[in-house]
């Protein structure tokens, strides 16, 4: 509790970190949502209206998603959707090197902080983030050809939820586990404390941290998913405003939620 | 001698005279004078198949040019698997000039190694039933013979004249010692062996199954000058190839097969004479005449029924099912189906010239053998559902379709392979329609077609077996069905019924179906054959544009669309385009041209909603649809929702993943 507090505490401190990210974010995703907006104009504006049928719709349906099978309309949306990806991949680390460094570093001024820790420390994050992208994979290689024999043996939605399910929440933990032991390891590459250390600490206190992240979750999924119906329901201009809103508190609880896992580490390890 | 002796003689000689009379005149003979039973039936029941069949009717003369004549015996050892045979093929030279050589097709040798071109263009499967590893076959010709004796084997060599693979032995060239003249014949005497692959491809086994598909060595067609448009006679020479079918003078058959004693044979023709047994072994006896190729199955385990049937359209024909023990409960439908095949063909096309027809229901293991078709004889899917839907009846439609499209309309399968499928196709699905109300999904197998290539073309250049496959069923179909609809369906039976009459017992080509067209419907095809026969063009029309801007008209203010639609793919005929305004009123237009683009303009005082090309979808060769429809307005509010669900969507993933 105490760790979660004095995360919050020390998350309002950085505002520098969090206008960064933000930054990042709208530099990212309004690109994104432009994109996503063309094609989604392209489609209403050729979806069959109910006058002429269901059976124009049905069959609208159906040669879309050959079209979408098609190299010439899939590739380039594909090709779109990498360089984001790719995008992401770099940066996500790189700036993430400037917070922890600003979370461990509270003597100097926010800003110098965040740049000393993208330029000291980028480097080290990008291929840890890679090493943890390609871990997190890993079990996809039992898990995807189970969840496609669950997917085509169920008879009945039960069946198919009982064949993929459980897979799907393997997925989630794993890759959520992954993400909390690699934050304990960035503490120590930031602080030039010894790896070891840190991840003996990690499985150690592995309650506590779980702990620690389900509740900035269980907060997160709670904001977030008001704010996403929020914005479904009171479509248009509204609905932006909340779109455009929601990426600040998103970014402001995960500062939360690193800022909370380090002053646990911070207050107990040796 | 004695008085009473005397007058008792002279009262009874008379008696015994008349008895005798009466005996031979009235009285039925019996054993007393050995009368032997009626040439060619068996004393057994005559509704089992081992009884001799005669003709419903007697043939007064051929009715085709019997090019080829075989007397072919072969045995079936069931336990490696071979086949021995021995023929005497006699050929009878078709046309105007001298031929030095022969050509024969070893079908079977197809699987003698990955490396012939049938294996290498299919990649060891058809139809997605892989063949079995290490499980080859092969055809060997271990002796050619003239009818003098002279040995002939050295002059039999092996030919490559589509790919030049010299790993491929599916056509062989027999050089003769003297030239054959026109209108005369040549008879060899030829001993081969078969060893049968696992069936994945049309011919082998299948555990104690046999389907004896392209099993002996078959000459090649010889087309005379004109036949297909051709401007010079000559062979038809083509390698055994991953797509492609078979193509055949017409002949006689006359085939004797020893198996097992408790194995069934189905085959080709009627069976001639009783089976004879020896040493645990049954010969049977066959007899084809006016086909072109011959075909048999061999079962211990079929289930045989046979049922007669007739009416106005056919004029008898026995129907023989060997069925798969599994699919014995099902033989009515399968009777059910071949008689509404045969009746309803009959009554579109023609009667149905033979006197058999033989439905064999491969095992469930033997599913490569399914789908056939052979002159009289067929093959159904293989018995893989106890409790199958109504392709159990589609595949009889169509491979009873293909007894007209390919068996006696014997087009070349192999270079037009579209003159058989299509119109099978399209006889099955008229079938299905008529006789088992099934719509069918034009519509969709229309917006599939994805890759369209021309129709009349070889069956190896298509680039793989899902491109033929689309093109020459479905698209040919879709391609027929698109005449009918221009035509009408009354004079779309009269051109078949023509096409049939005028080319049965021959070799027709596209052209030849394309000018029995044009006779019956009196105008010119030629733009429709050249678009989307000899090319691959589609329909496919776009609402490309649509813009406005208000004008002034009598005081009045209106808005002015203008509307630009653009033709991407053939043309067919005038296209109808639709207008929807806000206050619900319709207008309909007509693009009458052939043009690439045409501009609509529409002056309204009503917000124009959409426009739409062919709403009601009557062009059957429109394989684009998402075009066809332009909504002049879109819901804001559904925009940002879809827009801001997709991307939130790509956003979690790319953020969870990422």
């Amino acid at each position: 509790m105490n760790a979660l507090k004095e995360g919050l505490r020390r998350a309002g401190k950085e505002p520098f970190a969090i206008g960064v990210l933000l930054v990042f974010h709208f530099a990212w995703s309004v690109p994104l949502y432009r994109y996503i907006e063309g094609h989604v104009i392209e489609v209403m504006s050729r979806y069959p209206p109910p006058e002429l049928g269901k059976e124009w719709a049905n069959l609208f349906v159906y040669d879309f998603l050959l079209m979408m099978q098609d190299k010439s309309f899939a590739l380039p949306i594909a090709g779109m959707l990498l360089a984001y990806a790719l995008i992401r991949l770099v940066m996500v680390p790189a700036l993430d090197a400037g917070v922890f460094n600003s979370l461990s570093d509270e003597r100097m001024p926010r800003g110098t902080a965040f740049i000393r820790g993208v330029r000291r420390l980028s480097v080290s994050f990008v291929w840890l983030y890679l090493l943890r992208l390609a871990l997190m994979a890993v079990p996809l290689y039992w898990a995807v050809p189970a969840m496609v024999r669950g997917w085509f043996s169920a008879g009945d939605p039960w069946q198919l939820a009982a064949g993929v399910a459980p897979w799907l929440l393997l997925l989630l933990v794993w890759s959520a586990m992954l993400k909390l032991l690699f934050t304990y390891v960035l503490f120590a590459l930031t602080e030039d404390d010894r790896l070891l250390a840190s991840l003996a600490f990690f499985f150690r206190r592995i309650v506590p941290v779980a702990g620690i992240a389900l509740a900035v979750f269980a907060v997160s999924f709670v904001v977030g998913s008001a704010l996403f119906s929020a914005s479904l329901y009171w479509a248009g201009f509204p609905s932006v405003v909340l779109y455009l809103l929601y990426p600040l508190i998103r970014i402001w609880l995960r500062v939360w939620g690193i800022a909370a896992q380090h002053r646990y580490w911070q207050a107990h390890r040796a | 001698m004695p008085g009473p002796i005397r007058s008792k003689l002279t009262f009874i000689l008379p008696l015994l005279l008349a008895f005798l009379l009466l005996s031979v005149f009235v009285f039925p003979a019996g054993p007393l004078f050995g009368e032997a039973a009626p040439a060619g039936k068996d004393k057994t029941d005559a509704k089992t198949p081992d009884a001799a069949e005669e003709r419903a009717k007697p043939k007064p003369a051929p009715l085709s040019r019997h090019v080829a004549e075989y007397h072919i015996g072969v045995s079936y050892d069931a336990k490696k698997h071979l086949l021995t045979g021995e023929q005497t093929v006699t050929w009878r030279h078709p046309g105007k000039k001298p031929v030095q050589e022969l050509y024969f097709h070893l079908y079977p040798n197809a699987f003698r190694s990955p490396e012939t071109t049938f294996m290498k263009e299919s990649g060891g499967q058809l139809r997605g039933v892989k063949m079995k590893p290490g499980s080859f076959g092969s055809m060997t010709v271990s002796s050619v013979k003239s009818m003098n004796g002279e040995d002939l084997s050295h002059r039999l060599s092996f030919v490559q004249p589509d790919d030049g693979n010299r790993e491929d032995r599916t056509l062989a060239k027999l050089r003769l010692p003297q030239p054959v003249m026109p209108g005369e014949t040549v008879t060899l005497r030829m001993q081969f062996t078969v060893s049968l692959p696992r069936v994945f491809a049309r011919m082998g086994v299948a555990g104690d199954f046999l389907m004896a598909g392209q099993w002996y060595p078959k000459v090649a067609a010889y087309e005379t000058r004109g036949t297909r448009g051709r401007e010079e006679e000559g062979w038809s020479l083509h390698q055994y190839h991953g797509n492609s079918e078979f193509y055949g003078n017409f002949g006689i058959y006359n085939v004797t097969i020893n198996v097992p004693d408790d194995h069934l044979v189905a085959a080709t023709g009627f069976q001639a004479k009783p089976v004879t047994r020896s040493g645990g072994r049954k010969t049977y006896h066959f007899y084809a005449d006016d086909v072109h190729d011959f075909a048999w199955a061999a079962s211990p385990h079929f289930v045989y029924a046979e049922e007669p049937h007739a009416d106005r359209f056919v004029p008898g024909v026995k129907i023989k099912l060997y069925l798969d023990p599994s699919h014995a409960h099902l033989k009515d439908r399968y009777f059910r189906a071949a008689k509404l095949s045969l009746s309803r063909y009959g009554e579109w096309f023609g009667p149905y010239p033979y006197s058999t027809l033989s439905i064999v229901v491969p095992p469930a293991d033997a599913e490569g053998a399914g789908g056939m078709e052979y002159p009289t004889l067929i093959a159904a899917w293989a018995a893989e559902s106890e409790q199958p839907g109504l392709e159990l009846e589609q595949v009889i439609a169509h491979e009873i379709a293909h007894q007209y499209w390919y068996g006696i309309v014997a087009s070349n399968e192999a270079e037009e392979a579209w003159l058989d499928e299509a119109f099978a196709s399209w006889s099955e699905f008229r079938l299905m329609q008529t006789e088992y109300g099934k719509a069918g999904h034009l519509k969709y197998e229309a917006v599939s077609l994805k890759d369209p290539a021309p129709l009349k073309l070889a069956s190896w250049k298509f680039t793989d077996h899902e491109q033929y496959a689309a093109n020459v069923y479905t698209r040919g179909k879709l391609v027929l069905l698109a005449i009918e609809r221009e035509i009408g369906t009354a004079n779309m039976r009269k051109v078949l019924k023509t096409y049939y009459e005028r080319w049965k017992f021959k070799h027709p080509g596209t052209a030849d179906f394309q000018r029995v067209l044009e006779d019956v419907t009196k105008r010119s095809w030629q733009s429709f054959f050249d678009q989307f026969v000899h090319g691959k063009e589609m329909l496919d029309y776009e609402v490309a544009e649509i813009r406005s801007r208000e004008v002034e008209k009598n005081g009045r203010e209106l808005c002015e669309y203008t509307v630009k639609l653009v033709r991407h793919g053939g043309y067919l005929k005038p296209v109808p385009v639709m207008f929807r305004f806000a206050d619900g009123t319709v207008a309909e237009k007509v693009w009458e041209d052939d043009g690439k683009e045409k501009v609509i303009k529409v002056t309204t005082d009503s917000r124009l909603l959409w426009v739409a090309v062919d709403p009601d979808q009557n062009l059957l060769l429109e394989n684009r649809l998402v075009n066809n429809v332009l909504l002049a307005e879109i819901d804001d509010a559904w925009k940002v929702r879809w827009t801001v669900l997709i991307g939130k969507l790509v956003e979690t993933l790319l953020g969870w993943a990422i």
